[in-house]
């Protein structure tokens, strides 16, 4: 897998495999299961993904964002698994010469991801639990 | 013919399996199949409706024709990110 882990995802991680000093601007998006969701606690969220289908999908949409904006380094990965409030649900870093790019190509990954990638989260609180479907593919 | 259908989030639970083999007409096109799932599986009906399905890595359309002994997934709407 390239850009879906059961590993936890660790922001440090940025500073070690992002180096570049032609890179003037750094946008980094961070995704955190949120504790609270339709007025209730959130215990823990497990994401489901149609793991060869979802990294064929994302693999498309950053090279979508390569051909749009002038990017020189970009690093995306999407958790799946058993994940509990606080935990990075996924990680974007796009770096490129200026900020604007940087922002709308960092926007766009997120953007397409949540619209496109057969990725499913259910979430469970004290009592019950709801899968989120959101958006038909 | 026989087919392989995997759901996935809450259809399989609304279906009562991840994994099931099914027996369809031959020629059966996309439509047509999800039209069987929702009378087979009436709890799953109304998310069905709003699902799309692939064959392996490839997303099909309403009129294609499923293949014999394919595997084809049924995918919920998503809420990745």
């Amino acid at each position: 897998m390239n850009y879906l882990t059961h590993g936890i995802l660790d922001p440090s991680f940025l500073e070690e495999c992002l180096k570049d000093t032609e890179s003037g601007a750094e946008a980094v998006f961070i995704g955190r299961v949120r504790g609270t969701s339709r007025g209730k606690t959130v215990i823990r969220m497990e994401y489901e993904a149609h793991e060869s289908l979802a990294e064929k999908v994302i693999d498309g949409i950053v090279k979508e964002a390569w051909d749009k904006w002038p990017v020189r380094h970009l690093f995306l990965k999407h958790r799946i698994g058993s994940l509990e409030p606080g935990d990075i649900s996924i990680l974007i870093s796009v770096q490129t010469s200026h900020r604007e790019e940087a922002f709308s190509a960092c926007r766009y990954l997120i953007d397409q991801i949540k619209l496109r990638v057969p990725i499913w989260k259910k979430e469970f609180y004290s009592d019950s639990s709801q899968w989120l479907e959101e958006t038909p593919l | 013919m026989k087919v392989k259908i995997t759901f996935y989030a809450s259809l399989k639970e609304k279906t009562g399996n991840h994994l099931w083999e099914l027996d369809v007409p031959d020629g059966i096109r996309c439509s047509e199949l999800m039209g069987l799932l929702g009378d087979k599986f009436p709890e799953a009906k109304a998310t069905l409706e709003r699902s799309a399905l692939s064959s392996g890595d490839i997303y099909l359309q309403p009129d294609d024709i499923i293949q014999p002994d394919a595997s084809i997934s049924v995918l919920p709407p998503v809420s990745g990110g």
